[in-house]
């Protein structure tokens, strides 16, 4: 086994999430996995342990734990409150015997631990004060949570735990700056989170590590079942998991209406979004239209969202809120076909604003329009290959790798004396 | 380039016109010529099912024909046989000569009609493939024939021949040939393949069979393909005929220009005065009605407003719009020799204000009926009956009971259904003045109507009824009971009042004429063709 400061040595890298990476599916199960692929690509060895909510139906990895325990599970302050689960995972961690479990199933020492939002912090803070002080501590900030957590309470829950409010903004808030506070590196995804970051009173180094697309292959035969499955019909394309800023909003999108969809166009929608969208839709004066624009499928593998992305005449992104910025945003611009967004599904991607196939809906008459444009007269597009290219998981993370490989070398070197 | 105008309403319509199904006739009328066999060119209909179009057959075109002329299919309360009748001849042996015995005997029934049909067999014994035929005449003077072919179960049965001589005539064929002005009988004859013909009974009938037989069964006319460069014209009631987003598909395939129209946008606005939840259902018409068409003629500025507000909150394309004034002249039918219907009698014997509508809540009767029930109950009993022209629609229940119960207002008034243009002729004429409390009008047409009569009209200040004869009416809110009861007073106690008013309406109203309302239709229609070229 090498060790630290022998120059053939392999760093020990561990990316810690709340959500498991077996089998990724939304954006930040994609971007933890790319996080642990890239990490392994500069040769070091790179794991994961997520903290899994015992309801969760997903598939664990090998070093997975499960988060049931009563005392913590469900409840803000001892009161149960939805969507805040992640918040109570954060006391959870926060216990001896937790952490003493967590230390038991390392298989090693670790020299990095890359932490995904800020609920696991106290984890990696702890391993740092208690048994390996030279560990570099990477904070990777998905948002602004605070802010987005009384956005997603506030959407679904009719203001019944508005009380709570500012006791559950502020604690995530304290989770968030302390995290920032404590690392050696605070990876952003977008300019505007980096900036907020920033000015939370740390000494770490910042750096870009925007949401990025893989690139897939487009299947014949994926693509042949599509064609007939959706007979030719243009359409516009949005896939999309169940995260609440994905549907919630919908209605004010849209002004509660898709009339704006030609009669033989379609608004194709993927993913776990799919039953809530259909929710929205069916209320008001519109549902008849809107049901008929609709086109849904909940469940389709890769393949078939690389064949519906080829097929679609574009994308249309209709996230109500929310920081960072969208994964399913970068991969409609990585196709390189028109999209017509919110401004909270475009945020971070400001550069691209400008160009021709690219609109920003700032209310429900702008978007109609852009999608009477898209189906009447589509834009060409203007972006160049360079351009696409800098969306890829690889170009995204270029910066962080960069900065983490720095701290490791430098950590290495003053080891080689 | 042809102008197609689509007649789908018309032709499933069996009572006097409502308002849409009288502009899609005299689009038909104003927007189309005759051909050299008398029909109309260009008249098509839109066969939902097969999402085509199709030209009328002969039978729908004479359908158009005589509606057009004022002849309606009308379903009087009583049964066609009160109107038509086949009697038998008494049987006997016409055999004559010395062959007598060699010739077979002619057996027959005339069973009645049915289903639109004169029906029953005939056969000869011993003429096997040569069926007996069927003539029907008058005064020696053949105008419809067949021949007793057509198999039948119970003729089988009965060992009738073999089953093969059963006949039917349609009824519209016969009465196609006859004198609609009064009644009469027609000979029924059958005559063997080999021998003279012989009467077995006669069709007895009066006039008012002929509104029977002018509701044919509905029949296929041949499909046909619009051309680029087409303009179809489509006015009836679309939202229950048409699929808009199939004739979408249709026109991108053949490049037709589409002209639409929007009476009003009230299942909309307010479903809450139709029936049911219509909203939705009505959203989806007008959405895909904007796609689909290059123009839309909105038949008031409250109309082209409400449509465009439509457009801008749900998104859809806006096409083309314009306003056109809709006709008001009613077209009395020829006379004829049955009477106006007694309640039409009963109510020109009186004084009478008259409120032409359906009976529905958005037309707001219970304005009037409360009207009368604050004058009543102020001890004002010398008012003119109160008379409501028009069918039940939705939401009245209750008020109709109301009205029939209610021992002050009964005796004053009166509600007529099924009154055909003759007799609305007659009741605009006699009427002291007219009414119209409604809470939201696309148009309005019974208020012009009215004053095409130079008769006044109480009229609503809601929606597009201002609009119709601004300088001659004065609104009222339709909420405003006391408001219409002090109106309703003065002017059937004012009688210098009620002319100075008629004056007003001879001197400054013109009439809109369909005449008119063809002229700016096609104009539309030639600006939105060069505006698309």
């Amino acid at each position: 086994m090498t060790r630290l400061g022998e120059r053939s040595y392999k760093p020990n890298l561990l990316v810690l999430t709340s959500y498991p990476l077996a089998d990724p599916k939304h954006g930040g199960q994609i971007r933890g996995a790319q996080l642990v692929e890239h990490y392994s690509s500069l040769g070091w060895n790179a794991h994961n342990i997520a903290y899994v909510d015992y309801e969760s139906p997903e598939q664990l990895g090998p070093n997975d734990k499960i988060f049931s325990d009563k005392k913590f599970h469900g409840l803000f302050e001892g009161i149960e409150v939805p969507y805040v689960n992640d918040l109570a995972l954060s006391e959870y961690v926060g216990c001896d015997s937790v952490f003493l479990d967590f230390c038991s199933s390392l298989p090693m020492r670790i020299d990095i631990i890359h932490v995904e939002q800020p609920w696991l912090w106290a984890l990696a803070e702890r391993y740092r004060a208690d048994v390996n002080g030279d560990c570099i501590l990477v904070y990777g900030g998905q948002n602004i949570e605070a802010k987005l957590k009384i956005e997603v309470l506030s959407s679904l829950t009719d203001g019944h735990y508005s009380y709570l409010y500012d006791r559950v903004y502020t604690a995530i808030d304290a989770l968030e700056k302390r995290a920032v506070g404590s690392a050696d590196i605070v990876a952003g995804v977008s300019r505007s989170d980096i900036a907020d970051m920033s000015a939370w009173n740390s000494r770490a180094q910042f750096v870009s590590a925007a949401n990025g697309v893989r690139s897939f292959p487009v299947d014949a035969r994926h693509l042949s079942l599509w064609q007939q499955k959706l007979a030719a019909t243009p359409f516009l394309l949005y896939a999309a998991s169940a995260h609440p800023p994905n549907f919630t909003g919908f209605n004010e999108i849209f002004g509660g209406s898709l009339a704006c969809f030609p009669p033989n166009t379609r608004f194709v929608i993927v993913g776990s979004v799919c039953p809530h969208v259909e929710r929205e839709a069916s209320v008001g004066p519109y549902r008849t239209v809107n049901q008929s624009r609709l086109r849904l499928f909940q469940q389709v593998s890769d393949d078939d969202l690389a064949a519906l992305k080829s097929l679609a005449v574009g994308f249309l992104l209709p996230v109500s809120y929310g920081g960072g910025t969208n994964l399913k945003t970068a991969e409609a611009l990585y196709v390189g076909k028109p999209v017509i967004g919110t401004p909270a599904a475009l945020r971070g991607f400001d550069d691209w604003v400008g160009f021709p196939s690219v609109s920003v809906g700032y209310n429900p008459s702008e978007i109609h329009k852009a999608i009477r444009q898209v189906f009447a007269n589509p834009p060409v597009s203007e972006i160049t290959e360079d351009k696409r290219d800098s969306l890829t998981w690889a170009n995204c993370f270029t910066g962080l790798l960069q900065a983490v490989k720095g701290r490791m070398d430098g950590k290495s070197n003053g080891n080689l004396g | 380039m042809a102008i197609w105008v689509d007649v789908t309403t018309s032709l499933s319509w069996e009572r006097p016109p409502v308002g849409i199904v009288r502009t899609e006739l005299e689009c038909a009328r104003h927007l189309t010529i005759k051909g050299v066999h008398g029909s109309r060119e260009h008249l098509c209909y839109y066969d939902r099912e097969a999402g085509v179009f199709r030209r009328l057959s002969d039978t729908q075109n004479r359908k158009i024909d005589n509606m057009l002329l004022g002849r309606y299919g009308h379903r009087s309360d009583r049964p066609l046989d009160q109107f038509l009748k086949v009697h038998s001849l008494p049987r006997k042996d016409t055999r004559r000569g010395p062959l007598k015995k060699l010739n077979r005997k002619l057996r027959y029934c005339l069973d009645g009609v049915e289903g639109g049909h004169l029906k029953g067999w005939g056969w000869q014994a011993g003429n096997f493939g040569f069926p007996v035929e069927v003539l029907i005449d008058i005064e020696g003077k053949v105008i419809a024939r067949t021949t007793a072919d057509k198999f039948r179960e119970d003729l089988q049965s009965q060992k009738i021949g073999n089953g093969t001589c059963g006949f039917e005539i349609p009824l519209s064929d016969i009465f196609a040939r006859l004198d609609d002005s009064c009644g009469g009988s027609a000979n029924i004859s059958l005559k063997p393949r080999f021998g003279k013909p012989v009467r077995v009974g006669e069709l007895i009938y009066s006039p008012e069979a002929f509104d029977f037989i002018r509701s044919p069964a509905p029949e296929q006319g041949p499909m046909v393909r619009l051309a680029n460069g087409d303009t179809y014209i489509t006015a009836g009631l679309d939202w229950d005929s048409k699929d808009f987003g199939q004739i979408y598909s249709l026109k991108a395939r053949h490049g037709f220009r589409v002209i639409g129209f929007c009476y009003d946008m009230i299942p909309f606005y307010l479903p809450h005065l139709c029936v049911g939840d219509v909203a939705a259902y009505f959203a989806k018409h007008f959405t895909e009605l904007s796609w689909c068409a290059d123009g839309v003629v909105c038949i008031s500025q409250a109309s082209k407003n409400d449509f465009l507000g439509f457009v801008k909150d749900s998104g859809c394309r806006l096409p083309e719009l314009d306003v056109v004034r809709l006709g008001s002249s009613i077209q009395p039918r020829k006379s004829r020799e049955h009477a106006i219907s007694r309640n039409v009698v009963r109510v020109l014997q009186d004084r009478f204000i008259l409120y032409v509508s359906t009976i529905e809540r958005r037309k707001s009767h219970e304005t009037l009926y409360r009207a009368y029930v604050t004058l009543l109950e102020a001890g004002i009993t010398d008012l003119p009956r109160l008379v409501f022209v028009g069918m039940k629609g939705w939401g009245v229940d209750d008020f109709l009971r109301d009205i029939d119960l209610d021992p002050r207002s009964k005796k004053y008034i009166s509600i007529l259904t099924d009154v055909d243009d003759g007799e609305l002729d007659l009741l605009y004429r006699n009427c002291l003045f007219t009414v119209f409390p409604s809470l939201y009008e696309g148009w309005g047409l019974p208020i012009a109507e009215s004053l095409t009569y130079a008769k006044y009209c109480i009229a609503s200040n809601r929606a597009s009824i201002p609009e119709i004869a601004p300088r001659v009416l004065s609104g009222i809110d339709p909420w405003d009971i006391n408001a219409w009861a002090r109106e309703i007073y003065s002017l059937s106690h004012d009688p210098t009042k009620l002319a100075s008013l008629e004056e007003d309406i001879r001197q400054s109203f013109r009439p809109d004429t369909w005449s008119q309302f063809g002229e700016d239709v096609l104009d539309f229609c030639s600006r939105v063709a060069q505006r698309i070229e």
